[in-house]
């Protein structure tokens, strides 16, 4: 009995005919606005019978709203405007579908590149990688079995060994393609290793040897660093300016994957997509690579999949907004298993009302000097964790009501007195927003932020006596790397977590291929990046380096080759 | 195109059904043009009468790379990210650069 209202709708979803399931065609290339009218949304429903709601509230998500390529309908063949032919189809021109295409193409496969936007997204600077080139050079010797524990430790062991095994193992070899990319670019791309500083930040985890970056690059400028955005964009339009000229390679943009296709016994035979506002259908005879990215930007989506606390009160750091699920929901549509939810985000802190303090963290001395307090001038968590720790604990706060400030005076703001200069001048945009308020002593900030008499001050007390201690009896920061309060300004900078990215997917196995929930791949369809899963639990875990470009570019490299070549 | 521009209504007739409307009554303070836009809050109205992302982006083309119609990070995107009926109600932009196209571009 119980049941009937799940198969009611587990049916509506197959048969493509509920109300709820029919995504409104805006007379434009995108169903943005599709499920908003929908008293439950197809996010809750595309699991079918065996939905076991979470007792949980759902919160509002204030995030961007990106246009949606998904369509949860049957197309007829008689809307097909125009069919073409190719071996693989890769959904998405970030940085994985760039791999896979590239990787696809150099292998002798006709590929098509369909990305839903004028430009595929492009935002990091540095990601992970094992054994490349450079590192071998270099002589860094990763601890692989470190790193892999400290991956399963991360997700509470609740994923699959192979998937991050398969990363340790060969994001070297995929990290090499790459750079054999780049020698074929125009932009002149340097690959090289990340420079590690041994215990800092402190995290209370392994510091780990096994990240490279793109700052060597000439052209790039000096302060290129926290300037994701950027050094992203110019790996991008490098890698896609290759695969245009690619022999082997179609390029669509502003084309929005819509759905896949399969033959009748489930096997993915292709994609239907949206160009100049007509449907095509491409078919494929060696593989369609979901490379889709997350769902940062569909609210509807983040609501349905993450838990409440994680973005009700969270900021949004992520420029490009095509990220709204649309590979997630396309495979699972076909069978797909998926993370169980609640999904992980990557979300860190330092973030400001509306972004991320780019300011703040170029200007203050060793972003770790601070404390942070909640509005009651109290600490909450240790400041040296991890950035998804801080996150979380910030928006533990947040569910009271309560903002999240971090505490610095001015002998924490950089010593150049250039950037101190740059800083204080900062500041005052900071304050007119009402997210920093100053005072010449402990007991003024604590005014100027109406924090309960003496909270402020107790704290500051407080920590001052652990530092000479060396012991944080309450949270066990390392106070080695903390350093007392003793300015002349004492500051207050209000701190939100912020999100880049959602990093939960379909669940794939050593090869990309999408796998059903009886671990049986589905045949010709594979996922790269962040549209794909088994690697991540509970966060996005920040300390580990750059695993989620690293994961990018091993999967659309490994999928492309197991596209074309079998395994 | 993508997106075709033809207005199915005219603007004067939408604001002739929309201040008829009890929407419209109950903000009497709004100006002409806003109670013209009451009712109007999802993209795809904007584009009814606006024209298509395309477009939009187009007549901003002069902006260069600081064009937040077609932005260095990919467009298109959803007109109520920024815009709530004719009021620019944030700039997604200054979020994270110092939005000053005419100094920078
Ligand atoms: C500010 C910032 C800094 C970051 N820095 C780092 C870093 O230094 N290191 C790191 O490891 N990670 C970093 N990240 C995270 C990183 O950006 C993502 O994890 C990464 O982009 C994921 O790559 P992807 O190829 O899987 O997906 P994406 O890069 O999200 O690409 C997916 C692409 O698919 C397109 N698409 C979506 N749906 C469709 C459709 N239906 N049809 C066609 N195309 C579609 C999208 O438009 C997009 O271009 C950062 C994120 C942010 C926001």
């Amino acid at each position: 009995m119980n049941n009937s209202k799940a198969n009611l709708s587990r049916r509506k979803f197959i048969k493509g005919a509920g109300a709820s399931s029919v995504a409104a065609v805006m007379g434009t290339s995108f169903s943005a606005n599709a499920m908003e009218n929908n008293p439950k949304s197809v996010y809750e429903e595309i699991y079918g019978d065996d939905v076991n709601s979470i007792y949980t509230k759902k919160g509002t998500s204030p995030g961007p709203k990106g246009p949606i390529g998904f369509e949860d309908r049957k197309i007829s063949n008689s809307e097909i405007a125009k069919s073409y032919d190719f071996d693989v189809a890769v959904v998405g021109g970030g940085i994985a579908g760039l791999i896979a295409a590239l990787k696809a193409a150099e292998d002798g496969a006709k590929v098509v590149l369909l990305e839903k936007m004028t430009k595929g997204r492009g935002i990091f600077e540095c990601f992970g990688s094992v054994d490349s080139r450079t590192q071998r050079e270099a002589n860094i010797k990763t601890n692989k079995a470190e790193l892999l524990d400290e991956i399963h430790r991360s997700a509470d062991y609740r994923i699959g060994p192979d998937v991050v095994r398969t990363y340790v193992e060969k994001s070297g070899e995929a990290t090499d393609f790459m750079e054999k990319m780049f020698n074929k670019g125009e932009r002149g791309v340097v690959i090289s290793p990340m420079p590690l500083k041994p215990k800092y930040p402190n995290t209370g985890a392994p510091v780990i040897d096994a990240e490279c970056m793109f700052y060597n690059t000439p052209g790039l400028p000096k302060n290129v660093k926290f300037r994701s955005g950027f050094v992203g964009v110019q790996i991008i339009k490098d890698l896609a300016n290759t695969a245009m000229k690619h022999p082997n390679i179609e390029t669509k943009y502003s084309t929005p994957a819509v759905q896949l296709v399969t033959n009748g016994s489930g096997q993915v035979t292709g994609v239907i997509a949206k160009e100049n506002n007509e449907y095509i259908k491409v078919n494929t005879n060696k593989g369609v690579i979901l490379a889709s990215g997350g769902y940062d930007a569909n609210p509807e989506m983040m609501k349905a999949f993450l838990r409440p606390e994680d973005y009700s009160s969270a900021s949004w750091w992520n420029p490009s907004w095509g990220t709204t699920g649309d590979g997630h929901m396309m495979g699972l549509k076909v069978g797909a298993a998926m993370d169980p939810v609640p999904h992980s985000v990557m979300n860190f802190t330092f973030g400001s009302p509306e972004s991320f303090h780019i300011p703040a963290v170029r200007t203050l001395r060793a972003m770790g000097l601070y404390a942070i307090v909640n509005d009651e001038g109290k600490r909450f968590v240790r400041e040296d964790v991890a950035f998804q720790s801080i996150s979380n604990a910030t928006n533990r706060q947040a569910t009271q009501g309560k903002k999240s400030w971090l505490l610095f005076d001015d002998t924490m703001i950089s010593k150049n007195k250039d950037i101190f200069d740059k800083a204080i001048a900062s500041f005052e945009t900071l304050k007119a927003k009402g997210w920093l308020f100053e005072g010449n002593s402990p007991r003024e900030l604590e005014a100027a932020l109406d924090v309960p008499n003496g909270n402020l001050v107790n704290t500051i007390e407080k920590f001052n006596s652990f530092k000479l201690k060396g012991v944080d009896a309450d949270f066990n920061r390392d106070m080695e790397f903390a350093k007392e309060f003793n300015g002349k300004k004492y500051y207050a900078l209000l701190c939100n977590s912020v999100i880049l990215a959602t990093v939960s997917g379909l669940i794939i196995d050593e090869n990309g291929r999408v796998l059903n929930e009886k671990g049986e791949a589905i045949k010709g369809l594979y996922a790269a990046g962040n549209a794909s899963g088994d690697f991540f639990s509970g966060n996005y875990p920040r300390h580990i380096p750059g695993t989620s470009i690293g994961r990018a570019i091993t999967f659309g490299y490994l999928s492309a080759k197991h596209a074309v070549k079998g395994a | 195109m993508l997106f075709s521009s033809k207005s199915k209504y005219s603007l004067l007739l939408a604001s002739f059904l929309i201040m008829s409307s009890n929407v419209a009554l109950a903000a009497s303070s709004a100006t002409e043009i806003d109670s013209m836009h009451q009712g109007f809050d999802t993209a795809q109205q904007c584009m009814e009468c606006h024209g298509s992302y395309q477009e939009n982006a187009e007549n901003t083309a002069h902006l260069g790379k600081w064009n937040p119609h077609d932005s260095i990070h990919g467009g298109y995107v959803d007109c109520t990210n920024c815009h709530q009926q004719n009021k620019v109600e944030k700039n997604y932009c200054s979020y994270c650069h110092d939005y000053k196209p005419a100094l920078k571009n």
